[in-house]
């Protein structure tokens, strides 16, 4: 049976992170998570796969804490999972994420349809979907808030910046999904328990032929700050009020607002 | 301090928090003021198996356990204690029957409350007294082919919206406590009729109510347990009852703190948020250690029932552990939240309410320090 490979990935609970006095991030007490737009993605994989009478599949590549990941993965109704673990995860920009998800694609095999998320809930980069169909040779699909199977065929829905754009793609084909595409539904608590029945493997950068050079980013981080916005301050509270809309109206135009 | 939880309790956890905050989070004030049976949230608590969670898969439940239950309910109160409280009362009639069930009792109506086809009630108090000694207490006569039952049962969490009623009513008033026994009824019996709905200070959504029994025939095989074996019943389910109310407090206090860490770091009083004044971070130090605290006591006490070990004692800890520390951190909140605290603007004010009737639900029989007592000293 052909597979519907959605990639999520293991994140920091935004919820969880806090900014110091000195904007400082402290993400020591966050807890994690898989990616809110990554849960409709595989929602997503899920009712393509169905319509398919594919299986639908889930692959995941992160640090050794990614392994949590795996039982919440299956128990919104993927039939198996894959897990590729190193701790070179954690600094992975998104041609080395993409490199290592198309070397476990490519081992998973017999795929018609990839998912990803347009973007991940951390870095928003919107790298890895349009890197992975490169890799693979495979055509991709962004910005997706719609999709239909027809035969061989995927018709897709793209959200642009002013438009809706509606493009046919044979399979197999990356697809990256807006949140819009599906609502992700709650996992029953069965299914969480039965989560743990399925079958969930790991692969090895090594297993799938990958060198430490691989997994080495070309962008490295150096530093992050929590970002503050400095408001003005700007109070209009003299005059009447006709007096005090023309004077806002009026900064707001110098600021180039309106 | 966490409590060592494992993958799949921590699992359910997060599923549960994710299901509250989807769904019962943005309800909670409404079902409060409404005051009205959330139906659509217990048909969802339902779907999601909530309502059979620690029973097992033969009798519909997801054999889950009673740790991963009291996880489900703090989360659940976390967003509505007045939406949690309606699966804890279920919970407790559904264990009656699970465990002092007839085989056919238990397979006609398990798997249908399990499911959470039917909602379950357990009805224990009586008018102004307790059970067996007011002037309208509830007796169950014994005719040829079962029981009559005449009497009032007062204060019946999910009274009125239930279908299924397990009810305590005296068979013996010659042996005192061990003169009761407990019965299975359906809510349309004929003679039983629901007197009026009981108005509540918090835990708006879980209807309360008085039902009046008048000639309510009841057939022998609706008798659960032993005739004049309700005592031990009502001991064991009144010690579940207090760990998934401790639940239902440690939720309520999670969610009282997450409020008023965000307000008193937003508050500015004096040129700097009222988070950073010592008083303030006090209460915050003692609500946040007392949250912990409750939370060991409430997972480890669950998880000696998981264990089939005596619980009975602890159980009786946990409420009082919560009784003091649940309504000290719904006060603190409101105090931190000032007059907005006070006010219907923010929820702190429903916390408050809530946690009373928490804790009010399992204060019947015997105080929780006379079981720690007692058990020390005889």
């Amino acid at each position: 049976m052909a597979n519907v490979i959605t990639c999520y990935k293991w994140v920091i609970d935004e919820k969880d992170i806090r900014i110091n006095p000195d904007r400082t991030v402290d993400m020591s007490r966050a807890q994690r998570k898989i990616s809110e737009y990554d849960k409709n993605a595989i929602e997503a994989g899920i009712r393509i796969a169905n319509r398919l009478g594919a299986r639908p599949v889930g692959l995941t590549f992160g640090g050794p804490e990614a392994k949590q990941s795996l039982k919440d993965a299956l128990s919104r109704g993927l039939e198996a999972v894959y897990w590729v673990g190193h701790p070179f995860a954690a600094a992975a920009d998104g041609m080395v994420t993409a490199r290592v998800l198309a070397a476990a694609v490519q081992k998973i095999g017999d795929y018609n349809v990839i998912v990803c998320a347009e973007g991940a809930g951390d870095t928003y980069a919107r790298q890895v979907g349009p890197r992975l169909g490169a890799l693979l040779d495979l055509p991709v699909i962004t910005a997706v808030c719609e999709v239909e199977v027809d035969g061989q065929y995927l018709v897709a829905t793209r959200k642009l910046e002013d438009y809706v754009e509606k493009v046919k793609v044979s399979m197999p084909a990356v697809i990256c999904v807006l949140p819009e595409i599906c609502e992700a539904p709650v996992p029953t608590l069965k299914a969480v328990l039965a989560a743990g029945k399925k079958p969930a493997q790991e692969l090895t950068p090594q297993f799938l032929g990958l060198e430490e050079a691989d997994l080495a980013p070309g962008i490295s981080v150096t530093g992050v700050l929590g970002y503050v916005m400095n408001r003005k301050n700007i109070i209009l509270k003299d005059g009447d009020v006709a007096a005090r809309v023309k004077e806002l109206v009026a900064y707001l135009k110098k600021e180039g607002v309106i | 301090m966490r409590y060592p939880l494992s993958e799949e309790h921590l699992l359910i956890q997060q599923t549960a928090r994710e299901f509250a905050e989807r769904y019962v989070k943005p309800e909670a004030s409404a079902v409060d003021r409404a005051g009205a049976h959330p139906q659509e949230l217990v048909r969802r608590m339902a779907e999601h198996d909530f309502l059979g969670l620690p029973f097992p898969q033969e009798c519909g439940g997801a054999e889950a356990g009673f740790l991963s239950f009291v996880l489900a309910i703090e989360q659940i109160a976390r967003a509505s204690a007045s939406v949690a409280a309606i699966p804890v009362n279920h919970f407790i009639a559904s264990y009656t029957l699970y465990r002092w069930g007839s085989a056919e009792v238990k397979e006609q109506l398990l798997p249908v409350l399990c499911r959470g086809e039917k909602l379950g009630a357990f009805a224990f108090y009586e008018p102004g007294a307790a059970p067996g000694s007011g002037d309208r207490r509830l007796v169950a006569t014994r005719t040829p082919a079962g029981y009559v039952l005449n009497g009032t049962k007062y204060f019946v969490p999910n009274g009125g919206v239930a279908d299924l009623y397990v009810v305590v009513a005296q068979t013996d008033p010659e042996r005192g406590q061990a003169g009761f026994s407990a019965f299975v009824l359906d809510g349309n019996t004929p003679g039983m009729r629901i007197a009026r709905r009981v108005e509540t200070m918090g835990l708006n959504g879980c209807q309360v109510a008085e039902i009046v029994f008048e000639g309510v025939e009841v057939s022998a095989g609706r008798l659960v347990g032993p005739e004049n074996g309700a005592a031990s019943m009502i001991r064991e389910m009144l010690a579940m009852r207090r760990i998934a109310g401790g639940a239902m407090v440690a939720g309520i206090m999670d969610a009282a703190l997450e409020e008023s860490v965000k307000y008193a770091g937003q508050r500015v009083q004096f040129g700097r948020p009222i988070g950073r004044f010592p008083a303030i971070r006090k209460m915050i130090a003692d609500m946040a250690a007392n949250l912990n605290l409750l939370r060991l006591a409430v997972y480890s006490t669950a998880d000696l029932v998981d264990k089939g070990e005596p619980f009975e004692a602890e159980a009786a800890m946990v409420h009082m552990f919560a009784g003091r520390t649940g309504q000290a951190a719904c006060i603190d909140a409101i105090q931190i939240h000032g007059g907005y605290g006070y006010s219907q603007e923010l929820p702190v004010e429903r916390f408050f309410r809530d946690v009373k009737g928490a804790l009010v639900y399992d204060s019947i029989m015997e105080q929780p320090e006379q079981v720690v007592a007692g058990g020390l000293m005889g």
